[in-house]
């Protein structure tokens, strides 16, 4: 009667042990799944903000290429700060 | 228990089992439906639902000068489109979209009673115009993102640049030659998301070759503009149809500036006509006149037929040639070659063209490149029109000494003044230096490339000391005499046919200047061409002033030192003497190009090393320093030992 009784405990003990397993496995799946997604958002979102800086820099540098454009800077330079072209008496060359 | 309970237990044990094993069996045959009959149907159908596609538009490449400024960029901006059917209140919609937008309300009402299902209200809007439109809040109208091509310099470069559609297709110029090099592919992705339709992570296999790539072309954004600005200053003033004026290294080949008038601005190329866009340096022809005299020149030279202190008779000023005569614009007795080229007399260039032959003179205007295409990387190109000689009259024959009856186009005329300045090679003009990927590696170099050899180095030196005479104060272009450098060129004013009388016109002309600057060691080639000048047409008093002005602002930008000591500018004796010997002279080498040994002179044992890597070549190294002798010479073809010695010195 005694050894049945050992017996069904150890049965029982293989079987808790398997669900405990089984309910670890399947939390971590689920972990690493919401984890997943979790970084997925994440990374599509940092996708979007690289692209749109990208976008930003790519019309910063069209402003700049607009503004250092000669004709803009040559008036620049001669109406509002009276400059102007040196003469060639003016150029001296180092040897 | 009685038996009979027993009994009904185990019936009960038996029917709930039967039970168990039914539902187990109906569960078992819906999943083999699910899984295995419409298993494929199914997960295609759920794949549906949380991915989606979407298209990300490529952008085109950028276009940059020489030194790495922006002549052409895309950036994203927003366009507005709208599902005609999805609007409700059309008319108070198109209200207020025209009145948001600055468009016509009926035009937009025309938009939205569109039978389409979907129809463009405005493409590429503006920022303010986007937030106004938001604040709206109409229903069936969204945003999507296009390209939008910028072009910063406006006009300058605008000829060689050209321009691209809304589709991102290159429709003029360099925009069109490397159209599938800067158009890039359209890029396809598949997209998880989730039920709120928010993107959670990209996937699929990226498009190989997606990106664009860039071009660096040959072209000084600086030069440009200069040449521009003064060609437009000499068109507005001579009252001139067109003009062209262009800048180019005699020693590669590379176009610096290609400016051309009547211009327009690229970013709103479509305000203009189609006569505008054209690039008239490589796509117009006209006679050179007198220009032609310089090559006249250079092919008697060669030929040993004279030389430039032979004297010829100019029959004072008129000279009978079968029913025709010749006249020069003033009337000149003896004169020596070099002063028939000063003068530009046309007497004198028959003189000299009986001396070499129709045949021969025929031959070398084909050997500098005439009649034939230059092989620039440019759509368009027309290649002039040179006869063969058997066709032509005994005034046609003797007329085409002076620049009659034959057709070249600017580009042609500037290259063939650039083999004279680099010592008798003609060179393949170019204007793209390479195409880089988007992290900026070149994925194809362009390298300068001789033609062919025209004429000896020795002879090119004899015009170049001819030519130098036509600047000078009694020669016909003191204009386009450059304080502190000297300057070799030729003036030409080519009569245009009158297409009605068939004959050559009285008033319509041609006025051209080109030349080389500093002559001692040519750094620029520049070619100013005028089409019908008013009021005085000659090539020496409207073109000239253009290529002094161009060429002394880019001889100062380029850092290129004077040809004369102070000395002798201050005192204006300029024009007297000749250039002071160069130290350090441009070499007129053949330029590096692919099979051939690069030029190493000045360069340090690192850059030796590498280039020598490159090109898989064992080096000895003698000494230390900067390299000032290598054998074989730079430009020899690359022999299969593939040995080179370099020999290094410390500077001085």
């Amino acid at each position: 009667m005694n050894k049945k009784k050992n017996g069904s405990i150890k049965v029982f003990h293989f079987f808790a042990m398997m669900l405990a397993f089984f309910l670890l496995v399947g939390i971590s799946h689920v972990w690493v799944n919401s984890k997943r997604t979790q970084m997925g958002y994440s990374l599509s979102q940092i996708k979007k903000e690289i692209g749109q800086i990208r976008e930003y820099n790519k019309k910063l540098q069209l402003e700049i290429a607009s503004l250092k454009s000669p004709e803009r800077l040559e008036n620049k330079a001669g109406k509002e700060f009276g400059l102007r072209y040196p003469l060639p008496q003016q150029i001296i060359f180092l040897p | 228990m009685r038996i009979k309970d027993k009994k009904w237990v185990r019936i009960r044990i038996y029917i709930t089992g039967i039970c168990f094993f039914l539902v187990f069996c109906l569960i078992f045959l819906r999943a083999y439906q699910l899984q295995i009959v419409k298993g494929s149907q199914l997960s295609s159908l759920a794949k549906k639902g949380y991915t989606g596609k979407f298209t990300l538009v490529s952008q085109r490449g950028t276009i940059f000068d020489r030194n790495g400024k922006e002549l052409a960029l895309s950036i994203e901006v927003d366009s507005l489109y709208c599902y005609p059917k999805k609007i409700k209140n059309k008319k108070t919609a198109a209200t207020r979209l025209a009145r948001a937008l600055n468009l016509n309300k009926r035009d937009v009402l025309k938009k939205l009673h569109s039978s389409r299902s979907f129809a463009w209200i405005k493409r590429k809007v503006t920022p303010e115009e986007i937030n106004r439109i938001q604040k709206l809040n109409i229903t069936g109208i969204d945003f999507t993102q296009e390209n939008r091509r910028y072009y910063p310099c406006m006009e300058t470069g605008a000829h060689v640049i050209g321009f691209a559609s809304q589709d991102n297709k290159g429709l003029e110029g360099i925009e069109l030659q490397y159209n599938r090099y800067l158009e890039g592919q359209e890029a396809r992705f598949s997209r998880i998301h989730d039920a709120l339709g928010r993107p959670l992570f990209f996937d699929g296999p990226r498009i190989e070759n997606q990106d664009p790539f860039n071009l660096i072309l040959t072209l000084d954004k600086d030069i440009s503009y200069k040449a521009q600005k003064a060609l437009r200053e000499a068109v507005r003033k001579s009252r001139a149809r067109s003009g062209v004026c262009i800048v180019m290294r005699p020693q590669t080949g590379e176009i610096l500036a290609m400016a051309v008038v009547p211009e327009f601005n690229p970013n709103i190329f479509w305000q203009y006509q189609p006569y505008e866009w054209r690039n008239r340096a490589i796509t117009d022809c006209f006679e050179p006149g007198s220009t032609q005299k310089t090559f006249l020149l250079a092919g008697a030279l060669e030929e040993g037929v004279i030389s430039p202190e032979t004297v010829l008779n100019c029959e004072k000023g008129e000279y009978a040639v079968g029913s025709f005569i010749i006249h020069d614009s003033k009337p000149f007795g003896m004169l020596k070659v070099r002063e028939i080229l000063k003068f530009s007399s046309n007497i004198g260039a028959i003189k000299i063209g009986r001396r070499l032959g129709a045949e021969r003179f025929n031959y070398y205007l084909k050997r500098f490149g005439f009649g034939e295409q230059t092989g620039i990387d440019f759509p368009g190109e027309r290649k002039g029109i040179l006869r063969p000689i058997r066709n032509m009259s005994l005034v046609g024959k003797n007329t085409l000494y002076f620049g009659q009856g034959i057709s070249v186009s600017p580009l042609q005329l500037a290259m063939a003044f650039g083999a004279i300045a680099n010592g008798g090679h003609l060179m393949r003009p170019y204007i793209v230096k390479s195409i880089v990927d988007q992290r900026g590696e070149a994925i194809q170099n362009f390298y300068p490339f001789i033609i062919r050899d025209v004429i000896s180095p020795e002879t090119a030196e004899k015009v170049r000391g001819v030519l130098e005479g036509v600047v000078r104060k009694d020669g016909t272009a003191p204009k386009a005499a450059i304080k502190k450098y000297s300057v070799a060129g030729k003036t030409g004013t080519a009569q245009k046919v009158d297409p009605m009388k068939k004959t050559y016109s009285n008033k319509k002309f041609v006025a051209i200047f080109g030349g080389f600057t500093p002559s001692d060691s040519p750094a620029l080639v520049i070619l100013v061409a005028l089409d019908e000048p008013k009021g005085i047409p000659y090539g020496g008093i409207v073109a000239a002033p253009v290529f002094s002005d161009v060429g002394c602002w880019t001889l100062n930008h380029l850092n290129v030192a004077p040809s004369f000591p102070p000395a002798v500018w201050r005192a204006g004796q300029q024009d007297l003497l000749h250039p002071i010997e160069r130290k350090e002279k441009i070499e007129i080498l053949r330029p590096d190009f692919p099979g051939s040994m690069p030029n190493l002179i000045g360069l340090g044992v690192r850059d030796v090393l590498k280039k020598a890597k490159q090109l898989g070549l064992r080096v000895v190294i003698k000494g230390s320093g900067m390299v000032v002798k290598q054998v074989p010479k730079p430009g020899t073809p690359l022999k299969k030992d593939r040995s080179l010695t370099v020999t290094f010195q410390p500077p001085a």
